[in-house]
């Protein structure tokens, strides 16, 4: 079955950073179990946001916006499938 | 409140759990095999006692806390089944083989995530574990930044709330509002409380969304609670 992967939020700034953070929150180990500890992975997420807080001119209303298209992106595409998009893109 | 009335909450309580969008009449007419006419009367009443509500984006119902209430309670007068259910016995199959008492505590709580997809927590010793964070933020209830303020609100005042409060029931049930370390959080509490070689008062459990299946993770939390004690308390 072919994926189709909508790329363009990867464009909006703020918003890789926001999905690694995500993505690594969602990540789970051979067991499948997470590889994060929820308090490190709590931490990561709010580093995350604090860094496109700083970094980018956001309203507080597109920031929430890239924070839960961020978090619905990792969790229902993993990093590995859209490193292969890109490869894709970009070949 | 007629019976009739609570089996329609009942319904809606385990149909949202299942498939998290609100509940319509015109599936709990066929569950019941009345008019949808007759189910929205019951749905109004019910709504007006404050056991569902509508949410703006639809025309069905969900659960309010007061609602998940009353079925908790419910469910509390039903008999226990006497054999174990597939949950039941993987818990007691991890619990039994876990070896050392920390890697036990840890096995059933990474067990109970497993089977009720929620945040997993147990106490060992001074130490709160917790696993399966991920599995919160994959509902839809808590897919968005804000949440995670919350959450890690909650998560801190969830150990100091633990030690003080004690709760003393071998099962205790906070749903929502009631939930005592995040008010607002939108989060249900089920911990157990069982005796081990660490403390009279250790505790397993579950947090996620106050939509929940509460009779399976009962059942799950209170079997990992008594499986524990089986195996650590002396």
């Amino acid at each position: 079955m072919n994926r189709v992967i909508d790329s363009r939020f990867f464009d909006q700034p703020g918003f890789p950073v926001l999905y690694c953070a995500w993505a690594e929150v969602f990540d789970k180990n051979e067991k499948g179990a997470d590889v994060l500890e929820p308090n490190h992975a709590l931490a990561r997420l709010s580093e995350a946001a604090d860094q496109v807080k700083s970094e980018e001119s956001l309203s507080p209303e597109a920031l929430a916006t890239l924070e839960r298209v961020a978090c619905l992106y990792a969790r229902d595409m993993p990093l590995q499938l859209v490193m292969e998009a890109e490869e894709a893109l970009y070949a | 409140m007629t019976t009739r009335q609570q089996q329609i909450l009942s319904a809606i309580v385990e149909q949202y759990a299942e498939v998290a969008a609100p509940v319509g009449s015109s599936l709990l007419a066929k569950v019941f095999g009345v008019s949808s006419a007759t189910i929205r009367a019951e749905m109004a009443e019910l709504e007006h006692l404050g056991y569902i509500m509508q949410p703006h984006t639809s025309a069905g119902r969900v659960p309010t806390d007061k609602g998940y209430r009353l079925y908790v309670n419910n469910l509390g007068k039903e008999e226990e089944t006497p054999s174990e259910n597939r949950g039941e016995r993987a818990l007691t199959a991890r619990v039994s083989g876990g070896g050392l008492p920390e890697r036990t505590i840890r096995n059933a709580v990474d067990t109970l995530v497993e089977l009720t997809h929620n945040l997993g927590l147990a106490t060992i010793g001074p130490q709160l574990y917790m696993s399966g964070l991920s599995n919160l933020f994959g509902q839809p209830e808590f897919m968005s930044g804000a949440q995670v303020q919350q959450v890690a609100r909650l998560l801190d005042n969830l150990e100091p709330w633990l030690y003080e409060a004690a709760p003393n029931q071998p099962l205790n049930v906070y749903i929502g509002q009631e939930n005592p370390i995040g008010r607002s959080a939108g989060c249900s509490l089920i911990i157990s409380r069982f005796r081990s070689s660490y403390s009279d008062h250790s505790y397993i459990g579950v947090l996620g969304p106050t939509r929940q299946s509460y009779r399976d993770v009962m059942t799950l939390v209170r079997h990992a609670g008594e499986a524990l004690e089986g195996a650590l308390y002396e």
